[in-house]
C-alpha cells in the first residue's frame, strides 16, 4: 500500500493515552474500535493501530529480547498477528491494547525462553542478579510518549512493596518464570507466586483509582 | 491447600506470563472451570499489560512499511464463533510453529525440492522492482525458508551441551539450521567449519553469535566430500578450531 507509507508520523500516538484508561477495559478505547474494523480487512484502520500501538509493542518486546533486530522481528510478527486474528478480538474480555500487549509480550518471552537451553539458565541468572536489583530505574525508557500515563504507572509501580515489584519485574520484563525468579531470589516460589499476585492486585486497585 | 485453591495462586503468575509446562497447564484448566478466575485473570492481565507504558519506545521507521507490506499478502482468519480468545494465550500456538514434524517422505529430497524453491524466490525476486510483487516474493520466500529449516531439522544431530545442527546440501550450495542453542558466556561465540578430505582441508564457514540460539543460512559450500562442524570459539572466531567440535554433520557424502 503505497500511500499508507506517506501518511503524516500521526501526531494520533499521542493516543496512546488511550493506555491505562483502555488497559483497564474502561471507555475510550480507540484500539478496540480500530481493531473491530481490521478484523473487517480495512488496512487503513491497520495502519492506524500501528501508529497507535507500535512504540508500546516494540517498547515492550526490545525490553524483554533486549536484541534490537530481534525485536523488530518479533513486532512484526506480532502486528501481522493481529492482522490474522483481528476477528476473534473479543472487547468484552479487555481493551484493544491490553489484547495486544498481552500477544506482545507472550511472543517475546516465546523468544526468550527458545532462545536459551535450560542448562543455561544458572548461568545467566547470575549474569542479570546484579544489574536488575535496582529494578524501578532500570524500567524507564528514555523515550517515552505517553509520559502522564507512564508517571502514574510508575507511581503505582512505586506503590509496591520491593518484593512484590522485584518480582513482577523480572517476571514481565526480563521474562523469567516464577520458579525461576524463586531460585535468583532464593525465595519459595509459593512466596514469589503470590507476592506476583498480590502486587498485580495492588496494581490493579492503583491503576483503577487513578482514572 | 486443596489443589484448585493452589492452581488459584498461580493466576498472577500465568497473568505475567511466568509459567510454563505443567504449571500453565494446571492454570489453564482452573481458569477453564471458575468464571471468577477467569474474571479476576481478565483484571490482572490488564494491569500487567500496563507495565508496557514504561517502557514505550518508538521502533525504527522502516518497519511501518515492512509490516503494513507483510500485511498485504496475509490472509486474515474468520471469527471463531461460540470461542473467546483470551488475549495472547489463546493465539499461543499456531500451527506454523509446530517444532516436531516427523519425517515422512525421504528428507533430503524433500529438502533438495525446497532449497531449490527458495533460491529461485531470492535470485527470480530481485528482478522484480513491483513494491508489492517483491513483497509477495519475501513473504513466500521466507515461508519457504521456514519449511526447508523445519524439514532440515528432522535430521538434525544433537550438540554436546544442548541443541540441535543440520545440514543439506544442493550443488554447491547448503543450508545450515541450528535450533535451541544454549547461549554462551560472555566472549564465546559458536563457529561452524568446513571439514574436507585432507587435515589441511578446514576452514572456517563462519562465526555465530552465542547469544543468538539458533541459525538458518545458506553456505557455498566447498566441492567434494565433506563435513560441517561446530565448536565454540573466543568471540569473534578462531582461524583453526580450538576446541573439540560439539557437532559434525555431513555435508556431501
Amino acid at each position: 500500500m503505497p500511500t499508507s507509507d506517506a501518511r503524516p508520523p500521526s501526531p494520533r500516538i499521542v493516543d496512546t493515552s488511550g493506555g491505562v484508561g483502555g488497559a483497564d477495559g474502561s471507555g475510550g478505547d480507540r484500539a478496540g474500535e480500530l481493531l473491530r474494523r481490521v478484523g473487517r480487512g480495512d488496512r487503513d484502520a491497520f495502519a492506524d493501530l500501528y501508529d497507535l500501538l507500535a512504540s508500546r509493542v516494540y517498547g515492550l518486546i526490545r525490553r524483554v529480547v533486549r536484541d534490537p533486530a530481534q525485536a523488530e522481528e518479533v513486532t512484526q510478527e506480532v502486528f501481522v498477528e493481529v492482522w490474522r486474528n483481528a476477528a476473534r478480538f473479543d472487547p468484552g474480555r479487555g481493551s484493544g491494547p491490553r489484547w495486544v500487549c498481552a500477544l506482545a509480550h507472550s511472543r517475546a518471552v516465546d523468544r526468550v525462553r527458545s532462545a536459551q537451553a535450560a542448562s543455561d539458565r544458572e548461568r545467566r541468572f547470575s549474569a542479570l542478579a546484579p544489574r536488575d536489583a535496582d529494578s524501578g530505574h532500570d524500567l524507564v525508557a528514555e523515550t517515552v510518549i505517553t509520559r502522564l500515563e507512564h508517571e502514574r504507572v510508575r507511581r503505582c509501580m512505586d506503590g509496591l512493596t520491593d518484593r512484590q515489584r522485584e518480582s513482577i519485574t523480572l517476571a514481565y520484563y526480563n521474562g523469567y518464570t516464577y520458579r525461576e525468579v524463586a531460585e535468583l531470589l532464593k525465595a519459595p516460589p509459593a512466596t514469589v507466586k503470590t507476592r506476583m499476585r498480590d502486587g498485580l492486585i495492588r496494581l490493579r486497585d492503583c491503576l483503577g483509582a487513578g482514572s | 491447600m486443596s489443589e484448585s485453591a493452589e492452581a488459584h495462586t498461580l493466576i498472577g503468575a500465568y497473568a505475567l506470563d511466568a509459567l510454563d509446562g505443567a504449571d500453565r497447564r494446571r492454570a489453564e484448566r482452573h481458569l477453564a472451570r471458575c468464571a471468577a478466575c477467569a474474571a479476576e485473570f481478565d483484571a490482572l492481565s490488564a494491569s500487567a499489560a500496563s507495565l508496557s507504558l514504561s517502557v514505550a519506545a518508538p521502533p525504527p521507521a522502516a518497519l511501518r512499511a515492512a509490516v503494513l507490506a507483510a500485511v498485504d499478502v496475509t490472509p486474515q482468519l474468520p471469527p471463531v464463533p461460540g470461542r473467546r480468545s483470551r488475549p495472547g494465550h489463546a493465539a499461543r500456538r499456531s500451527p506454523v510453529r509446530t517444532r516436531r514434524s516427523r519425517p515422512v517422505l525421504a528428507t533430503t529430497g524433500l529438502v533438495a525440492v525446497i532449497i531449490l524453491a527458495v533460491l529461485g524466490g531470492v535470485f527470480g525476486g530481485v528482478a522484480l522492482d513491483q513494491h508489492h510483487q517483491l513483497t509477495q516474493t519475501r513473504s513466500r520466500d521466507a515461508e519457504l525458508r521456514m519449511a526447508a529449516a523445519a524439514a532440515a531439522l528432522a535430521d538434525a544431530r544433537p550438540l554436546t551441551g544442548g541443541g540441535r545442527l543440520a545440514a543439506v546440501a544442493s550443488g554447491d550450495r547448503a543450508l545450515v539450521v541450528a535450533a535451541d542453542l544454549p547461549a554462551l558466556p560472555r566472549g564465546r561465540d559458536y563457529q561452524l567449519w568446513f571439514i574436507g578430505a585432507g587435515p589441511a582441508a578446514v576452514r572456517s564457514a563462519g562465526v555465530v553469535d552465542g547469544r543468538a540460539g539458533r541459525l538458518e543460512e545458506f553456505l557455498t559450500v566447498p566441492a567434494g566430500p565433506g563435513q560441517l562442524a561446530v565448536t565454540v570459539e573466543p568471540a569473534g572466531g578462531s582461524p583453526r578450531p580450538t576446541s573439540t567440535p560439539l557437532a559434525s554433520v555431513p555435508l556431501r557424502t
